[in-house]
C-alpha cells in the first residue's frame, strides 16, 4: 500500500501552502498519536497473531472488514456529491466540492488501510500484483479501489488547476464523469465481494451493489455535511445555508431510496417464507436486532430533521449527518455478521478456540447471540485507522488550497 | 512453494501417475498369508531415516489392534492401525485413541523416575528417589509386614491394564513376570471387579460357546443388549452392517439412545438393571406361545437332564455305572473325569446317560430308587414362571407389546443373535443375566448355530495359531506356593475388619501393578477412606494416576512400544512381537525387570532362570512352531504374522455337560468369602438391583438412576491427558434427559454437580432426548484432575457380589446445577 | 483424466472421528486446526438425537472436510492464485507460501468450517512434528485445509482417513475409472452430495 501513500503525498506537492488553522494543526498531531498508537498495535495483532482478535474460522471477517465496506462508503459519497453537478453541468452546493473529494481521498486511504490490517500476512501484498487472479472480486476491487484514489487525487489536482486556469473547464467536466462512474463502480465492486458469493444467504442478492451505492450516497452525504458545518464554523469556508438545505434535502431522499432498498430485500428474503426468513427474523428480532432497528430509528429520523423544514437547523443538520452516518454504519455491521451468523452446516462437531468466537458453548450458544463481538485490540487498531483517515484529511485541509478560489 | 519441496522429486506429474499404477498393480496380487515384513525394522518409502515397528496400544479394551509405528529421528512420530490386506477390509483394527499414541508416549504426566510420597497420601509430595533405594523401601515393608502378619498380609493387585506374555499380567492368563511372582510369594492376590459378572459368569460358570464376530453376518435378527459397539467393539460393526443390507432387523436395548442404536431398526429404552426380567420375560413369552424349538432345547441343552431334590444332577455312577477317565486337564495336568449326567429316553422308556439317549424328554416326573426326578427345565421354568411379560413392562418400563415383539422376532425370525459386550454387566444383579441368556438361547436354538450366538468380542476362532509353551510362566513347583484370591470390592472390608469372611486376614502391603483401582473400580470412597489400614501402597504405573496419587511408593513402568513383548489377538487374531520401538523415557523398567529386582530382596531367589528374549524364546520356538514359520526369529523379522479368514466360526459347548448350561449346580463364587449360596444362584433369576430399583424409597431422594458409559475416546482410565483427544472430546460431561434438565434450570454446558450419599462429582452438561426420562449417564475415564469437584467413581458401590463384580450402575443419585467456581 | 473423490457410507458411518484423528496426526495439524470433522446430524449436541419418542429417534453422522469441488468457490475468489485446483487429479490445493491470509476463500466456501485459519504461530503439544514428513510446515496467518492427503497420494497410496475407517465406511478413487472402488459404491446406491444447491460439485459423495 505504500504506493498509495506516496501518490497521496504526491498531492502534497504541487499545493500552495494554505493559512494552518489551529484546530487542523491540533488535528493533526492527535490523528497522527492515534494512528500511532494503532499501527503499534496493528503489530502487535501481527507478532502475537490474530488470535488475539474475534474473528475465528466461522467468523473469518470482523471489524476491519466491516469498517472497511464502510469506508468506501464514505470515500463514494464525497466524490459524488462533488462530480455530479459538474458532470452534469449542474448547479453544485457551493464550494465544498474539493473538501467532499479530500474526504473522499482520506476514506479511501481508510478503506485501503483496513483491508491491510485484516491480511494475515500484509508483506505479501506484492503477490496482489505478482500473481492477480483477475476472476477474484477482491481483486477487482483492489484495482478499482487504486484507479478510485488516483482519480480522485487528479479529481482534486484538476479543480486546483482549474481555478488556477491551467485546465479547462470541458476537462474537469470529462474527469468528473470518469471520476462519477468509478464511485459507482468501486461500491458496486465491493459489494460484489459479498454479493457473488453463493455460500452466504444474506450476501447472494443483485440488490447488493446498487443498494451499495445508495447507502455511499446516505454516508458519503452525511459526512460531506458535517465536514462542511464543521469548517463553517471554524471559518474555513463559508457555504449559504441554501447549500446546506440542498445537501440536507439530498439525504433525505438518499436514505430514502436506501430504505426502499432495505424494504425490498426484505420482502424478497422474507416473502417465500422459506430459507431467506432466517435472515429476516435474525435482523428483526434475532441477534442483529439492535443494529437493524437502529438502523431504521436512525434513518428515519435523519430523514425527519431533513424534510420538516423548522428541524433544518445547522445542529439538527450536524445530527442528521451523523444519524445517516450511523445508521449505514449499523448496516454495514449487519452485513458482515449477518454474513456469518447464519452458517451453512451448523452441525454439531468438534469445537476448538479457533472454530467460532464463541466456542465453548458449542455450535447452538455460538450462535445465540452475535457470533461475532471485536476485541479491544481490534477496536485500537480500527480506532488507528480512522485516525489515519483524519490524518489525512487534515493535512489536506491544511496544505492543500482546498478553500473556494472565491466565495460562490 | 509446493507442498513437496524441490528436490525430493515425488510430486512431478509424471511420478504421479507412475507410482499409483504401480501399487494398483501390486494391490491385486497381495492375497493370502501376510507378513509385516516391510515394516520390520527396515526402511520405509519415506526419509532413510524412518524405521516402522510392529506392537499394540495397550489399552484395555479387548481389541489388541495391531499398531505399526513410524520411527523418525528416534521419536515415536506417527501409529497407524496395522490394515488388513485387501478383501480382509471387514477386519481393520483400530480406533481413534491408538492414533493418538505418540502423545501417550511422550506425555508430560507419564512418571519417569521411582517415587516415594513424603507427605500424607495423596498430597502429591513426591520425592525422586535411585531404583534400588525404592526396591528396597518396598522389599522392607512387604518383609516386614509378612514376619508380624504371615504371608497374606502382602497383597500383589492387577487389572488389565497391561498385556503381553513377557509384561503383562492377566490373572490365569499372561504375564511370565506376574505369573512366576505371584505363584511363589505366597500371599493374597487381588482380583479386580471390572466387568466380572460377565467374565466370571458367561466364561466359567455357564462356559456357553461364542461364535466369531464374523458369524452375525448370518442373522437375521440382532439384539445389540447393553452393548454399544460402534464406541466399544468397532471390529463388529461392519459385519452387523452386512446383515443389516442383508435385511437382518436389528434391535438396540439401552437406556440410552446410542450410536449403535442409531443405526437399529428399534430402540427398546430399558430401566437399567432390568436386564434379567426382560429376557425372563421372553422365555415365558416364547414357552408360552409354543415358539421354542424342543429339539434344540432337548438334544443340544440342560434342560431334560434330571436332577434330584437336593439340587444335583443325576449321574450314571448314582445308577451303579463307574466314571470313565477324559482326557488330559491343560491347567491342571490331570485327567478329566467322565460320569455322564442321566436323562429319560421317550425312545425306550429308559433312564439313561444324556450322551447315549436318542430323544430325551424335556417334561415329566421320574423316580429312581426313591429318589424324586424332574427335568432341568421343568424346574427352571417353575421357579422362573413368576416373571411375566406384565412384570416385565413395569419393571423394565416398556410397552408388553414391545418385549412380545421382540420375542416373537428373536424367536422366529431365526437364526438370531444377542450381541452383548459388558452393559448389562454393572449391577448387584448382572450375575444372573447370563444364566438367563443362555436360557432364552436355549430355548429356542439361538446359540450354537450359524447366525446365533449370545456374546460378542470374538472373532476368527478358526484360524491357525502360535503354540505357546506356557509352563515357561511358572516357576519350578518346588518353588510355587499357594495364594488366596481376592476379589478387589472384597478389600475395603478386609482393610477395616482383618478378616476375608470368617477368617483373619491382615492386609497390610499391597502392590498394585496394571491397574488403576481407584479410577476404574466401583465405590472409590471406601477404597480411599479405607487405606488407613495399610501400612504401604505401592503402584506400578506408567502415569500420575488417581490410584498412584494416593499410593507410598510409585515405580515406573515403561508403555509397549518401549519394550519387547510377544502377543496373541482375541479380537483379531494377528499374532506378533511387541517391538521395542524407543528407548524408554527417563528411567522407566519393565514389569519384567521390576519382577526381577523385587523378588531377590523378598526372598524369591532364582525366580527367574532367563532374560526376557529368553522367556520370548522358550516361549515360542518349540517344534510346532518351527513348522510353520512362527518361531522368536520369524516374528522379530516380520513382526506381525497372520493368516487371515473372516468365515464364521461356529461356537460348540465344551463344558462338562456338553450341553447349553443355564442351570449350574455346582456353582463356586469367585469371591471366596461366599461359601454357600442359594438355589436362586443356580438357576435363571431376576432380583431388582441392590440400589438402582424403581420402588427403592430412597429414589424419593435420588430419583435418576445411574450409568456409567464407556466412550470412543477413554479407554478406561488409559487414555487421559491425550491433547489430541482432549481437543475433540473436550472435559467430561453427564448427559441428561432434556425434560429432566429443565425442570432443573440446567442449560447445555452448565455445570452440574453431581450426588448421592456416598459422594459427589462435578462436570458440564449435556442434554439429549435421546435418554430415558430417569436415567442419567456419567463419564468413565477421566481422572480426578478432569472434575472441580469429586469423582464419579465416588457415587458408586463398593459391594462383591459372588463375582466380585463391580457395580458401576448400581447406584441412584440427584444432579442440580452447581453454583460453585465461578 | 483422474477424477479423485470420496465416498462416505452414512449408513454406515458411526462418527468415530479415526479419520479425523488419524488426519491430524498424518497431517501433523497444530493445535486446534481439523481439517476433517464428524458432526452429528441429531440433536443439539454432539452424539446426541433428535426426536420426541423412542420411535422416532434420529442420528446420523457426517465426516465433513474439504470436497474439493470441480466448480470450487474458494478458487474463483483467491486473490493471489493461493488455492487452486490441480487439474490432474481434481484436488484443491492450497499453497500456503503464497497466501495472503486475507481469508475470501474462506467467506467464499459454502463447506461451513472445512477452511480454518492458522491464527497464530502453529502450536504442538509435542517438539517434533508427527506422520508424514513430506507434509509441508503449517504457517501462520494462512489458510489451510484437508489436501486429500496429497503427500501420500503422490507415493501411491490412499488418503489417510481412507484406510483406517474402522466401519468401512470410506472409500476412494477415481471416478472417471468404471472399476475403481468409488465408481462401484455409488452404483446401485443412492447418495446425496453437501449443498448442491450451491453449483460448487463437490468431490465427496455420500452413501445415504
Amino acid at each position: 500500500m505504500t504506493e498509495n501513500v506516496s501518490t497521496a503525498g504526491a498531492v502534497k506537492a504541487p499545493s500552495a501552502p494554505a493559512k494552518a488553522g489551529k484546530g487542523a494543526t491540533v488535528g493533526i498531531v492527535v490523528s497522527a498519536i492515534v494512528a500511532a498508537i494503532g499501527i503499534a498495535l496493528w503489530m502487535v495483532q501481527l507478532s502475537g497473531g490474530m488470535v488475539q482478535t474475534a474473528m475465528r474460522n466461522l467468523d473469518s471477517w470482523g471489524l476491519y472488514i466491516t469498517m472497511f465496506m464502510f469506508f468506501v462508503g464514505l470515500s463514494a459519497g464525497g466524490l459524488i456529491i462533488s462530480s455530479v453537478p459538474k458532470a452534469f453541468g449542474i448547479k453544485g452546493f457551493g464550494g465544498i466540492s474539493k473538501v467532499a473529494v479530500m474526504t473522499s481521498i482520506a476514506a479511501t486511504i481508510g478503506a485501503i488501510a483496513f483491508v491491510v490490517v485484516d491480511l494475515g500476512q500484509p508483506v505479501r501484498m506484492w503477490e496482489l500484483f505478482a500473481y492477480s487472479n483477475l476472476g477474484s472480486p477482491l481483486m477487482w476491487d483492489i484495482i478499482v479501489l487504486m484507479t478510485y484514489l488516483i482519480l480522485s487525487c487528479v479529481y482534486l489536482w484538476a479543480q486546483v488547476q482549474n481555478e488556477k486556469g491551467k485546465v479547462s473547464h470541458v476537462a474537469l467536466r470529462v474527469i468528473s464523469v470518469i471520476a462519477l462512474v468509478c464511485a459507482i463502480l468501486v461500491h458496486s465492486v465491493t459489494a460484489w465481494i459479498f454479493g457473488l458469493q453463493q455460500s452466504h444467504e444474506m450476501w447472494h442478492t443483485a440488490l447488493l451493489a446498487p443498494w451499495f451505492v445508495s447507502s455511499a450516497l446516505v454516508c458519503g452525504t452525511g459526512l460531506v455535511m458535517c465536514t462542511v458545518i464543521a469548517l463553517n464554523a471554524t471559518g474555513y469556508l463559508k457555504v449559504a445555508r441554501e447549500n446546506l438545505v440542498k445537501l440536507a434535502k439530498l439525504l433525505a431522499v438518499f436514505l430514502l431510496v436506501d430504505l426502499y432498498f432495505f424494504g425490498c430485500d426484505l420482502l424478497t428474503e422474507g416473502f417465500p417464507a422459506a430459507s431467506g426468513m432466517a435472515v429476516v427474523d435474525m435482523l428483526v428480532s434475532g441477534p442483529l436486532a439492535p443494529f437493524f432497528w437502529g438502523e431504521i430509528v436512525l434513518s428515519v429520523v435523519a430523514i425527519v430533521l431533513c424534510v420538516v423544514p423548522q428541524l433544518r437547523t445547522t445542529p439538527l443538520m450536524v445530527v442528521a449527518g451523523i444519524c445517516a452516518i450511523a445508521a449505514i454504519f449499523c448496516k454495514r455491521a449487519q452485513l458482515l455478521v449477518g454474513g456469518f451468523q447464519l452458517p451453512n452446516i451448523d452441525l454439531p462437531a468438534v469445537m476448538t478456540p479457533f472454530t467460532v468466537t464463541n466456542w465453548e458453548g458449542g455450535m447452538a450458544q455460538a450462535y445465540a447471540g452475535m457470533v461475532y463481538w471485536p476485541t479491544p485490540l481490534e477496536f485500537g487498531i480500527a480506532l488507528g485507522v480512522v485516525a489515519l483517515a483524519f490524518l489525512v484529511l487534515f493535512l489536506g485541509l491544511k496544505f492543500l488550497p482546498l478553500k473556494p478560489a472565491e466565495q460562490e | 512453494m509446493e507442498e513437496i519441496k524441490e528436490g525430493k522429486g515425488t510430486l512431478t506429474r509424471r511420478g504421479f501417475f507412475k507410482t499409483t499404477a504401480a501399487v494398483a498393480g501390486a494391490a491385486a496380487a497381495g492375497t493370502g498369508l501376510v507378513t509385516m515384513a516391510a515394516h520390520a525394522a527396515s526402511p520405509t518409502k519415506g526419509l532413510p531415516d524412518e524405521q516402522s515397528f510392529v506392537n499394540t496400544c495397550r489399552g484395555n479394551c479387548g481389541g489388541k489392534c495391531v499398531l505399526v509405528g513410524k520411527v523418525r529421528e528416534g521419536k515415536l512420530v506417527q501409529t497407524r492401525p496395522y490394515d488388513p490386506p485387501e478383501g480382509f477390509e471387514r477386519s481393520r483394527m483400530g480406533c481413534v485413541k491408538g492414533v493418538t499414541y505418540p502423545q501417550r508416549l511422550y506425555a508430560p504426566n507419564r512418571v519417569l523416575y521411582p517415587m516415594i510420597q513424603r507427605g500424607e497420601r495423596g498430597s502429591d509430595n513426591w520425592e525422586r528417589v535411585s531404583w534400588d533405594e525404592a526396591i528396597s523401601y518396598v522389599a522392607d515393608k512387604i518383609n516386614k509386614a509378612q514376619a508380624e502378619y504371615g504371608p497374606q498380609s502382602f497383597g500383589l493387585w492387577h487389572s488389565y491394564g497391561s498385556e503381553g506374555w513377557l509384561n503383562g499380567a492377566y490373572h490365569q492368563s499372561t504375564g511370565v513376570g506376574y505369573h512366576r511372582f505371584l505363584n511363589t510369594f505366597g500371599g493374597s492376590v487381588i482380583i479386580p471387579g471390572g466387568d466380572q459378572a460377565q467374565v466370571y459368569m458367561g466364561f466359567s460358570v455357564v462356559q456357553h460357546g461364542t461364535n466369531s464376530t464374523a458369524d452375525y453376518t448370518n442373522a437375521k435378527t440382532l439384539i445389540a443388549w447393553g452393548a454399544n459397539v460402534t464406541e466399544t467393539v468397532r471390529c463388529s460393526w461392519p459385519f452387523i452392517c452386512d446383515a443389516r443390507d442383508k435385511g437382518a432387523r436389528i434391535f438396540a436395548v439401552d437406556p440410552r439412545y446410542t450410536i449403535t442404536a442409531s443405526g437399529a431398526d428399534t430402540w427398546i429404552p430399558v430401566r437399567s438393571g432390568t436386564d434379567g426380567a426382560l429376557i425372563l420375560a421372553m422365555c415365558n413369552f416364547i414357552i408360552d406361545n409354543d415358539l421354542m424349538d424342543k429339539e434344540f432345547l432337548a438334544k443340544k441343552s440342560v434342560a431334560p437332564l434330571l436332577i434330584k431334590d437336593d439340587g444335583q444332577y443325576l449321574r450314571m455312577s448314582d445308577m451303579g455305572v463307574p466314571p470313565t477317565e477324559g482326557p488330559l486337564n491343560p491347567w491342571t495336568g490331570k485327567p478329566t473325569i467322565i460320569n455322564p449326567e442321566v436323562v429319560f429316553d421317550q425312545a425306550t422308556g429308559e433312564l439313561t446317560s444324556q450322551f447315549v439317549a436318542q430323544d430325551p424328554a424335556l417334561s415329566g416326573e421320574y423316580e429312581y430308587e426313591g429318589m424324586r426326578l424332574r427335568t432341568v427345565f421343568d424346574y427352571v421354568h417353575d421357579k422362573t414362571k413368576q416373571f411375566t411379560v406384565e412384570f416385565a413392562a413395569k419393571e423394565c418400563d416398556i410397552p408388553a407389546e414391545q418385549i412380545e415383539d421382540l420375542a416373537r422376532t428373536y424367536a422366529t425370525n431365526t437364526p438370531s443373535t444377542i450381541v452383548m459386550a459388558q452393559g448389562m454387566c454393572h449391577h448387584v444383579n448382572s450375575r444372573h443375566n447370563y444364566k438367563d441368556l443362555a436360557y432364552l438361547a436355549s430355548l429356542t436354538g439361538n446359540i450354537d448355530r450359524k447366525g446365533s450366538t449370545i456374546y460378542l468380542n470374538k472373532n476368527h476362532v478358526n484360524v491357525e495359531k502360535t503354540t505357546l509353551v506356557t509352563r515357561e510362566m511358572y516357576p519350578d513347583p518346588s518353588m510355587m506356593k499357594p495364594y488366596t484370591p481376592v476379589c478387589s470390592e472384597r478389600v475395603p472390608e478386609i482393610l477395616e475388619t482383618g478378616k476375608l469372611g470368617q477368617n483373619d486376614h491382615p492386609l497390610k502391603v499391597i502392590m498394585i501393578v496394571s491397574a488403576n483401582p481407584f479410577a476404574s473400580e466401583s465405590g472409590r470412597q471406601r477404597y480411599l477412606e479405607t487405606l488407613k489400614y495399610l501400612d504401604c501402597l505401592v503402584t506400578v504405573d506408567c502415569f500420575m494416576s488417581d490410584t498412584a496419587r494416593y499410593s507410598d511408593v510409585v515405580l515406573p513402568v515403561g508403555l509397549s512400544f518401549e519394550q519387547e513383548d510377544f502377543l496373541q489377538i482375541s479380537a483379531h487374531e494377528v499374532d506378533f512381537l511387541m517391538q521395542k520401538a524407543v528407548e524408554p523415557a527417563g528411567e522407566v523398567k519393565s514389569d519384567f525387570e521390576i519382577y526381577n529386582m523385587l523378588a531377590p530382596k523378598i526372598g524369591l531367589d532364582g525366580l527367574y532362570d532367563k532374560d526376557a528374549e529368553g522367556y520370548l524364546r522358550a516361549l515360542l520356538d518349540n517344534e510346532e512352531n518351527k513348522k510353520i514359520g512362527r518361531t522368536y526369529d520369524d516374528f522379530k523379522r516380520e513382526g506381525c504374522i497372520a493368516d487371515w479368514s473372516e468365515e464364521p466360526a461356529i461356537g460348540t459347548e465344551n463344558n462338562a455337560t456338553r450341553r447349553v448350561q443355564f442351570y449350574v449346580p455346582h456353582i463356586v463364587a469367585r469371591d471366596i468369602a461366599y461359601t454357600e449360596l442359594p438355589e436362586e444362584e443356580k438357576i435363571p433369576w431376576y432380583e431388582h438391583a441392590m440400589e438402582a430399583y424403581q420402588d427403592n424409597p430412597l429414589r424419593e431422594k435420588y430419583p435418576f438412576f445411574g450409568n456409567s458409559e464407556h466412550s470412543n475416546y477413554t479407554g478406561h482410565s488409559m487414555y487421559n491427558n491425550i491433547p489430541w483427544l482432549h481437543e475433540i472430546w473436550g472435559d467430561p460431561y453427564v448427559m441428561i434427559p432434556a425434560k429432566a434438565a429443565a425442570e432443573r434450570g440446567i442449560a447445555e454446558n452448565d455445570m452440574v454437580r453431581v450426588f448421592n450419599d456416598r459422594g459427589e462429582f462435578v462436570a458440564r452438561a449435556r442434554l439429549t432426548d435421546g435418554l430415558r426420562y430417569d436415567s442419567i449417564v456419567i463419564p468413565h475415564g477421566p481422572q480426578q484432575d478432569a472434575y472441580p469437584v469429586g469423582h464419579p467413581q465416588d457415587l458408586t458401590l463398593c459391594y462383591s457380589d459372588l463375582t466380585g463384580n463391580s457395580s458401576y450402575n448400581d447406584f441412584l443419585c440427584e444432579v442440580e446445577k452447581w453454583e460453585g467456581g465461578e | 483424466m483422474t477424477r479423485y473423490v470420496m465416498v462416505i457410507d452414512t449408513k454406515r458411518c458411526v462418527g468415530c472421528n479415526n479419520c479425523s484423528m488419524t488426519c491430524k496426526v498424518e497431517n501433523n495439524i497444530p493445535e486446534g486446526i481439523w481439517w476433517s470433522r464428524s458432526v452429528t446430524d441429531g440433536g443439539e449436541a454432539e452424539l446426541t438425537p433428535r426426536g420426541d419418542s423412542p420411535d422416532n429417534m434420529y442420528m446420523r453422522f457426517l465426516t465433513l472436510a474439504c470436497q474439493h469441488c470441480e466448480n470450487p468457490a474458494c478458487v474463483k475468489v483467491c486473490p493471489v492464485g493461493a488455492t487452486y485446483r490441480d487439474e490432474a487429479t481434481g484436488i484443491v490445493r492450497q499453497d500456503y507460501d503464497k497466501c495472503i491470509g486475507c481469508r475470501m476463500c474462506m467467506a467464499a466456501c459454502p463447506y461451513t468450517g472445512v477452511r480454518s485459519f492458522n491464527w497464530e504461530e502453529p502450536k504442538y503439544a509435542m517438539d517434533f512434528a508427527t506422520g508424514d514428513i513430506d507434509v509441508p510446515k503449517h504457517e501462520k496467518h494462512v489458510v489451510e485445509k484437508c489436501t486429500f492427503c496429497y503427500q501420500r497420494i503422490a507415493k501411491g497410496e490412499v488418503p489417510a482417513c481412507m484406510e483406517l475407517c474402522p466401519a468401512r465406511a470410506r472409500h476412494w478413487g477415481d471416478l472417471d475409472d468404471p472399476e475403481s472402488d468409488v465408481s462401484k459404491a455409488l452404483a446401485g446406491r443412492e447418495y446425496a452430495q453437501l449443498l448442491p444447491e450451491m453449483g460448487t460439485k463437490p468431490s465427496v459423495y455420500y452413501l445415504v
